[in-house]
C-alpha cells in the first residue's frame, strides 16, 4: 500500500513536472503581455504582474500593422482551406470509390509523395510562377502556393473519414436517381461532418501558420500575414517586448480556441493512423 | 444449307441489336469512368503544375546558371553549381549543423514523447485534460514560439537565465542563441519542447491499443514494470516509432522556419543549416542556379539518410 502512495505521487510529481515544461512559456507569455515595459525588462520578474496593464494590447491594436496582418491571415487561410477542401472532397471520393484502378492508386500515392518535397526547395520556382504571373505581393500568391500542401493534407484526412461510410448508404442513394454529385452533396458530406471540420481546421492552421511562402511572395505590409509580420515586428521594434507579447497572444487566440474546441478530433486524427500497426 | 450461311432480317436486327447494347454499355462505363476521373482532375492538375512541374524546373535549374538579378547570364553549365558549393566549407558546415539538428532533435522529441506518454498512460486523474494540454507547443504557430523562446533565452532580462541564475546553477546570463557553441543547441531544444507532444499523442494511441489480456497475463505471471514495458510494450510500439521517427526525421532536415526565425542561422554560421543556406543563397545572393543544386543535393542526402535508416533497423520489422 504504501509504495502504491510513493508511486502515485512520484507520478504527480512527474506529471506536474511536464506540465510546467509544457505549459509555462505560455504562461509567461500571457502574463508578460499585461506587464508594464520596466516590469518586462526587470531583472527580478514575477509571474503575477505587479502592474497590470492593458497598455500592450491597445497599442498594438491601435498603434500597428496587427489588424491588417490579422484580416489578411483570416482571408488567405479561408480561401485556401475553401479552395482546398473543395477539390479535397472530390478527389478523395473518387479515390476511394476507384481505387480499383490503377491510376486512382496512382494519384493517391503521388499525393503521399508530394509532401516529400521540401518547401525551400519548392520556394524557388514558386517564386518565378508568382513573379510571371504578376502575383507577388498579393494574396493569390500566398492561397496558390499554400494549395501545395492544402490539398494534399485534406485529400489525404478526408480518404480517411470518407472510407468508413458504408457503401449501401451509398447505393441506395444511387438507386433512387441520385447522380454522383447528389450523393456526395446529400449523403456523403453531412455524414462525414465531422471529419470535414477536422480537415477544414486542419487546413486552416497549417496556413494560418505558414511563414516560408508568406515571408517570401509578400513585401508590402498591406498583403502581409501575422507570421511574417510578427516576425519582421521583432526587427523593427526589439524594444518593445510588451507589444511583442501582446500581438503573440493575440496571434494565438484563433488556434487556442479552435483547438479547445476541436481538440478531441485533432488527437482522433492523429491516434487513427498510429493504431493501424 | 443455305440457312446457315445468310442471315435471316429478325437474326440480323438481333444481332444489330446486341451490337448496339454492347457499345453503350461500353460507352456508358467509359462514361463513367470519365466522371471519375473529373474528379480528380482538380488535384491532379494542382499536383502537377504546382508540384510536379516545379520540382523537374528546379531539377533542371541546377545545371544552369541563373541569377534572378541578371537573367542574362544563363546557359547550360552541367556540374558547376555543384561544385560551387561541394567546395565551400559553409555547405559542410550546414551539412553538419543540419544532421546535428535533426538527430539531435528527433532523438530528443522521442525520448521525451515517450516518457511522456508512458506517463499520461497511467490512471491518473485528470489525464485526459492532461493529454490535451501537453498538445499545446506543437500547434502554436512557430513564429510565436521563436519569439517567445527568444525572448525567455535573452540574457538581459530572459527567465531562463533569471532562473539559473538565481537558483546557483549558472555565475551569469548566457546568451543561448548568440554564442556560438549553444546556438544550435538552443535551437535543437527548443524544437524538441515544440515537437514531442505529436510523439505522445501517437504513443499513447498505440499503448492503449495493447490488449489487456497481454497485460494481465504478464501481471499473473508476475512480471514487474519494467518486464512489462520490455517485452510487451515495445514491440506495439515499434511499429508507430518507425513511421514517427522517419517523418520527423525528414520534416525537421527540411525545416526552414525555427533556425531561420531563432538565430538567422548565426551567429557566424554556427547554427546554419541547409534550409537556411539554401534560402539565403537563392533569396539574398540571388544565385537560383546554385541554390537549386543545393535543394537538389539536400533531397538525395536526406534519401540516402533514411535509406541508411531503413537498413540500419533491418527490414524485419513489419
Amino acid at each position: 500500500m504504501r509504495t502504491n502512495i510513493i508511486k502515485t505521487t512520484i507520478m504527480y510529481v512527474l506529471v506536474a513536472i511536464l506540465l510546467i515544461y509544457v505549459l509555462f512559456p505560455f504562461i509567461w507569455m500571457v502574463s508578460s503581455s499585461f506587464k508594464i515595459e520596466s516590469e518586462i525588462r526587470s531583472v527580478s520578474p514575477t509571474l503575477i504582474p505587479r502592474t497590470f496593464t492593458l497598455e500592450n494590447f491597445r497599442h498594438v491594436l491601435h498603434e500597428s500593422y496587427f489588424l491588417v496582418y490579422f484580416r489578411n491571415s483570416v482571408v488567405v487561410s479561408s480561401i485556401t482551406t475553401f479552395l482546398s477542401m473543395v477539390v479535397a472532397i472530390l478527389a478523395a471520393y473518387a479515390v476511394i470509390r476507384m481505387s480499383h484502378v490503377a491510376l486512382f492508386r496512382s494519384f493517391a500515392g503521388g499525393i503521399l509523395i508530394s509532401q516529400l518535397v521540401p518547401p525551400v526547395l519548392l520556394v524557388m520556382p514558386l517564386y518565378v510562377i508568382m513573379m510571371k504571373l504578376r502575383l507577388l505581393n498579393t494574396y493569390w500568391a500566398m492561397i496558390v502556393s499554400y494549395m501545395t500542401f492544402g490539398v494534399p493534407v485534406c485529400t489525404w484526412l478526408l480518404r480517411g473519414y470518407f472510407e468508413n461510410i458504408p457503401r449501401e448508404i451509398e447505393e441506395a442513394a444511387t438507386v433512387d436517381g441520385c447522380g454522383r454529385l447528389k450523393v456526395i452533396m446529400k449523403i456523403v458530406l453531412p455524414v462525414s461532418a465531422p471529419g470535414l471540420l477536422a480537415a477544414s481546421l486542419c487546413c486552416f492552421v497549417l496556413s494560418w501558420i505558414e511563414f516560408l511562402y508568406a515571408f517570401t511572395f509578400v513585401e508590402k505590409t498591406v498583403v502581409r500575414t501575422l507570421p511574417p509580420g510578427l516576425a519582421l515586428y521583432q526587427g523593427i521594434w526589439t524594444i518593445n517586448w510588451g507589444g511583442l507579447m501582446a500581438a503573440s497572444v493575440l496571434t494565438v487566440v484563433p488556434v487556442a480556441i479552435s483547438f479547445v474546441f476541436f481538440q478531441r478530433y485533432l488527437i482522433e486524427g492523429l491516434t487513427v493512423g498510429s493504431v493501424k500497426g | 444449307m443455305g440457312e446457315s450461311r445468310t442471315l435471316s432480317p429478325m437474326k440480323l436486327s438481333s444481332l444489330i441489336r446486341m451490337k448496339i447494347r454492347s457499345v453503350s454499355l461500353e460507352m456508358r462505363i467509359r462514361h463513367r469512368y470519365l466522371g471519375w476521373v473529373l474528379f480528380i482532375l482538380p488535384a491532379g492538375a494542382v499536383l502537377t503544375i504546382l508540384l510536379l512541374w516545379p520540382l523537374v524546373d528546379v531539377v533542371w535549374t541546377s545545371f544552369q546558371a541563373r541569377n534572378m538579378l541578371n537573367l542574362d547570364r544563363r546557359g547550360f553549365v552541367g556540374l558547376a553549381n555543384f561544385g560551387s558549393f561541394f567546395s565551400d566549407s559553409l555547405w559542410w558546415l550546414a551539412l553538419k549543423n543540419g544532421l546535428i539538428w535533426t538527430v539531435g532533435s528527433v532523438a530528443g522529441e522521442f525520448f521525451v514523447g515517450l516518457g511522456s506518454a508512458l506517463l499520461l498512460n497511467q490512471n491518473l486523474r485528470g489525464r485526459v485534460i492532461f493529454r490535451s494540454l501537453v498538445l499545446i507547443p506543437w500547434i502554436v504557430p512557430i513564429v510565436v514560439a521563436s519569439i517567445l523562446w527568444r525572448w525567455m533565452l535573452n540574457p538581459d532580462f530572459g527567465i531562463v537565465n533569471v532562473l539559473l541564475v538565481k537558483s546557483g546553477i549558472l555565475e551569469s546570463p548566457v546568451y543561448w542563441l548568440g554564442e556560438v557553441n549553444t546556438a544550435l543547441y538552443s535551437c535543437i531544444f527548443v524544437n524538441i519542447w515544440r515537437s514531442f507532444p505529436f510523439y505522445t499523442i501517437v504513443f499513447l494511441a498505440a499503448l492503449r491499443s495493447i490488449p489487456p489480456e497481454e497485460t494481465e497475463a504478464a501481471l499473473i505471471d508476475g512480471a514487474n514494470s519494467f518486464q512489462r514495458f520490455i517485452y510487451i510494450m515495445i514491440p506495439h510500439l515499434r511499429y508507430v516509432s518507425l513511421v514517427v521517427i522517419v517523418l520527423h526525421v525528414m520534416w525537421t532536415f527540411y525545416h526552414f522556419d525555427f533556425v531561420w526565425l531563432l538565430t538567422g542561422g548565426g551567429p557566424l554560421n554556427a547554427s546554419e543549416i541547409l534550409p537556411t543556406l539554401i534560402y539565403r543563397t537563392a533569396f539574398r545572393y540571388y544565385d537560383f542556379g546554385v541554390a537549386s543544386a543545393m535543394s537538389v543535393m539536400m533531397t538525395v542526402i536526406l534519401g540516402m539518410l533514411i535509406f541508411t535508416y531503413f537498413k540500419l533497423i533491418g527490414g524485419g520489422s513489419r
